[in-house]
């Protein structure tokens, strides 16, 4: 696959196409590696803490039947695969879109089980606060769970602890491989989510994220879910025993070619590393992740971005409209945005510019930039290819010794664009983000490309083949950054072409999660450019000169809507969370390999 | 009547005395024990609990607003506005910030002890939502944060009727606010800070006042 999965148009199934396709998984999921019997032949009475009552009945030829609360009993056909003394099984119910995968722990009798259900018509809303909220429903492919703990009831008292919640594994890496040659690297960057990579199914490695549950069955073994919300729904949930790095698990939902995936595996992995969690020595993860609230989690709740809910899609024209009516430059201006989140601990603006005349000279027939500055806050440039000088306000930093930083916009654009210059004053070396409105997919989204190149001024003499370049230096490193006290995002930043943020919890819990593709520069040892773009989210743009010597970035924001578009600054304190070993699995791979 | 001035003397009044006197004692007992119960129900986040201390034609006025009917505008102020800032429960004042201890309680119960005034320190934590549609902001409200938080403190102006059950119910709740500081709990400093008021109403500002005072 390689439309990205935040881009791929999922087919909105309908109840009843699900419940036709569910019809291929009656004879219960299959598995590369053979089933196991640990079952066959027993019953198994499950008592869940604030949840049913189960009683299983196992045949020898992988039947089963089950009685749940109301009485009534079910067959089914299901699959089982153990991993030391756990027990993995999943099965559905035959015409109900609804089943369990079930753990059971036969050395100590704990269990924890996933009711799993399609067609939830769970209704969710979002939305900015102050705004009318937009209501919308999960689509019915979307996989929903709800996870119970409990017990094997064998007449004995009711255990006092059963498996719970975790933040244990809050921070780790691991690369899976599983019994039918699917690769993943999963990153457990959040106590809510999995930041994960497909190696085998996506040609270009980007990763994306899920929300998830962590479960703490003993010091070893834990036990794992996400659901592909807002991608194809689809579900993965298994048993981990971190001893041996094997796991035993169900994927169950449909796939981006509508295709139900119904199978069990068995998987072995690695660990690729372990970023430091921030939150109290005292605080273990036992309760999920929500908001307070006076009332209980509606069953299958969870907290899930789902930012395309509420993007407002524009056209080209549309957004440029709008551009034309307002385009807004640090803060400047009629209806400027002024949200001061982003800059509290931003580096000072450098007047390194001022009193130098110079042309940025970009390769492969890119823009030749002449420029002007006398100013601090504004300076003159001309394209070459036009000869028109323009004023703008512009906005510089010294982002490393020598090393200017500079933003400003492409007045009279369109569609409107901006450029991020970096020029290192001691070698002559440039590389320029030339930003614009406008993907394939939303006017209101915003495009960039890193452009390599020299700059030619008096007594500075550039060289020839040297350039700036495209690194992945960064890959796997996780920081935070710390735009303001009231603000601050860890980026993870998980493969050559993308990467992920993460919100902190008032106790500084990893928590909200989502992603985005990416680029990052080398343009100093230490010293990079990164820039993303929310896409398929808020179309927003993030251009910024990350100096690892200092902990510290800086740079600006670029966006566009209905009130037009922003140039930003934007910069943050940063601290080294941590790296995954992870670089080894990405790049070009041949085809079958 | 002051709190703590009021003394019986067994023995020495007559019986329709002594029965008033034990009444203004019973009425005092009970309005500190309803401005306890509001505090309690803050620092539980139940604003059911807060709004069924309230007379049904209550206000409160906070930081610059009016908010009136205790189920429109006090309901949105509490349910609304207190709970989607995380304001109202109660905070230590900062380290080496003298607040609260110059504050004296008054209250003073009427002659037929059916209204009365309190007033009394508070001491909250306050908060503001961070106004932004950055996608950071918008994923830290999925698990209620993206919030300003801050300590107010000041004096909580009460004014209480009794009702038909014989209870008393408050009429009027005015957050009167002397300090503000950027402080949370285990910080050892604090910086002063200037929280300016509301600039709108209800419904241009969803959670805003009635009016503005």
């Amino acid at each position: 696959m390689r439309i990205p999965m935040h881009r791929f148009q999922y087919t909105k199934l309908t109840r009843e196409q699900i419940d036709e396709k569910l019809q291929a998984a009656s004879q219960g999921p299959i598995s590369a590696s053979p089933f196991t019997t640990a079952l066959a032949g027993k019953t198994l009475r499950l008592v869940l803490q604030d949840g049913p009552v189960l009683e299983y009945r196992f045949g020898s030829d992988g039947a089963l039947t089950l009685r749940e609360a109301t009485g009534a009993t079910l067959s089914a056909r299901y699959g089982e695969l153990t991993l030391n003394n756990m027990v993995f099984f999943s099965h559905l119910l035959p015409g109900q879109q609804r089943g369990f995968n079930v753990v059971v722990d036969l050395g100590t009798d704990l269990v924890t089980v996933f009711e799993i259900w399609l067609s939830s018509g769970i209704k969710a809303s979002g939305g900015a606060p102050g705004a009318p909220a937009a209501e919308y429903t999960l689509d019915d492919r979307e996989v929903q769970r709800q996870i119970y703990f409990g017990y094997v009831d064998k007449g004995q008292p009711a255990p006092s602890a059963l498996h719970h919640y975790t933040n244990r594994l809050a921070g780790k890496g691991l690369y899976w491989r599983q019994d039918n040659g699917i690769e993943t690297l999963e990153h457990y960057a959040s106590v809510a989510n999995t930041n994960f990579v497909e190696l085998t199914r996506h040609v270009d490695n980007l990763s994306y994220v899920a929300p998830s549950d962590y479960v703490l069955a003993d010091d070893r073994t834990f036990i794992y879910d996400r659901t592909e919300c807002e991608f194809s729904g689809i579900h993965t949930c298994f048993v981990m025993d971190l001893y041996t790095l094997r796991q035993v698990g169900v994927r169950f939902g449909f796939n981006e070619k509508d295709e139900l995936e119904y199978y069990l595996f068995r998987g072995e992995g690695r660990v690729t590393g372990q970023l430091a969690y921030l939150e109290p020595f005292d605080e273990h993860g036992r309760r999920p992740l929500f908001a307070a609230a006076a009332t209980p989690p509606a069953k299958g709740a969870r907290t899930a971005y789902r930012p395309v809910r509420t993007f407002v899609h524009m056209t080209d024209e549309e957004m440029h409209a709008a551009a034309e009516r307002n385009t807004a430059t640090f803060a400047v201006g009629e209806g400027a945005n002024t949200d001061i989140s982003g800059t509290g601990n931003n580096l000072p603006f450098s007047d390194i510019l001022v009193g130098k005349n110079f042309t940025v000279r970009l390769d492969n027939d890119g823009p030749v930039r002449d420029y002007r500055v006398s100013d601090k806050f504004g300076l003159e440039f001309r394209d070459q290819r036009d000869g028109v000088w323009h004023k703008a306000d512009y906005r510089a930093y010294e982002g490393d010794d020598n090393l200017a930083w500079f933003s400003h916009i492409i007045p009279g654009s369109k569609p409107r664009a901006s450029v991020q210059v970096a020029i290192d004053f001691s070698n002559g070396l440039v590389t320029s983000i030339e930003s614009r409105m406008g993907t394939a997919y939303y006017g209101n989204e915003t495009t960039y490309r890193a452009l390599f190149g020299v700059v030619d001024m008096p007594g500075l003499e550039a060289p020839l083949y040297v350039r700036h370049a495209l690194t992945d230096e960064l890959v796997g490193q996780a920081w935070s950054w710390s735009y303001s006290d009231q603000v601050t995002s860890m980026h993870l930043y998980t493969s050559p072409h993308s990467m992920s943020w993460t919100i902190f919890t008032a106790n500084q819990t990893f928590g909200s999660q989502w992603c985005s593709p990416c680029l990052y520069v080398k343009v100093r040892p230490g010293v990079y450019l990164f820039c993303q773009n929310e896409e398929a989210c808020n179309g927003a743009q993030m251009i910024e000169l990350i100096n690892t010597k200092i902990s510290h970035d800086c740079g600006f924001s670029f966006t566009g809507g209905p009130r037009g578009v922003n140039l930003r600054v934007v910069g943050a304190i940063g601290r080294h969370i941590g790296k995954f070993d992870t670089l080894g699995y990405y790049g070009p791979r041949r085809r079958g390999v | 009547m002051a709190m703590g001035s009021a003394t019986v003397h067994a023995g020495m009044v007559d019986d329709t005395s002594t029965r008033d006197e034990l009444q203004h004692l019973q009425a005092e007992r009970d309005a500190l024990a309803l401005q306890r119960r509001y505090q309690q129900s803050l620092d539980a986040r139940d604003m059911d609990a807060v709004l069924a201390l309230f007379a049904e034609d209550a206000e409160v006025h906070y930081n610059g607003g009016i908010f009136r009917g205790r189920s429109e505008g006090v309901s949105r102020l509490y349910r609304g506005y207190f709970s989607a800032h995380g304001i109202g429960a109660h905070m230590a004042p900062p380290p080496g910030l003298e607040f609260g201890q110059a504050a004296v309680q008054q209250l003073i119960v009427a002659k037929d002890a059916h209204s009365a005034t309190l007033e009394v320190p508070y001491s909250i934590q306050s908060g503001r939502a961070l106004e932004s549609g950055n996608s950071l902001i918008a994923m830290a409200r999925l698990h209620g944060e993206g919030l300003r938080l801050w300590w107010e403190g000041g004096v909580l102006a009460l004014a209480l009727v009794k009702a038909t059950t014989g209870q008393w119910r408050l009429t009027r709740v005015h957050y009167k606010v002397q300090a503000c500081a950027d402080y949370r709990a285990g910080r050892s400093w604090s910086v002063p800070l200037e929280v300016p008021g509301f600039n709108a109403c209800f419904p241009r500002l969803e959670h805003g006042p009635d009016r503005l005072v």
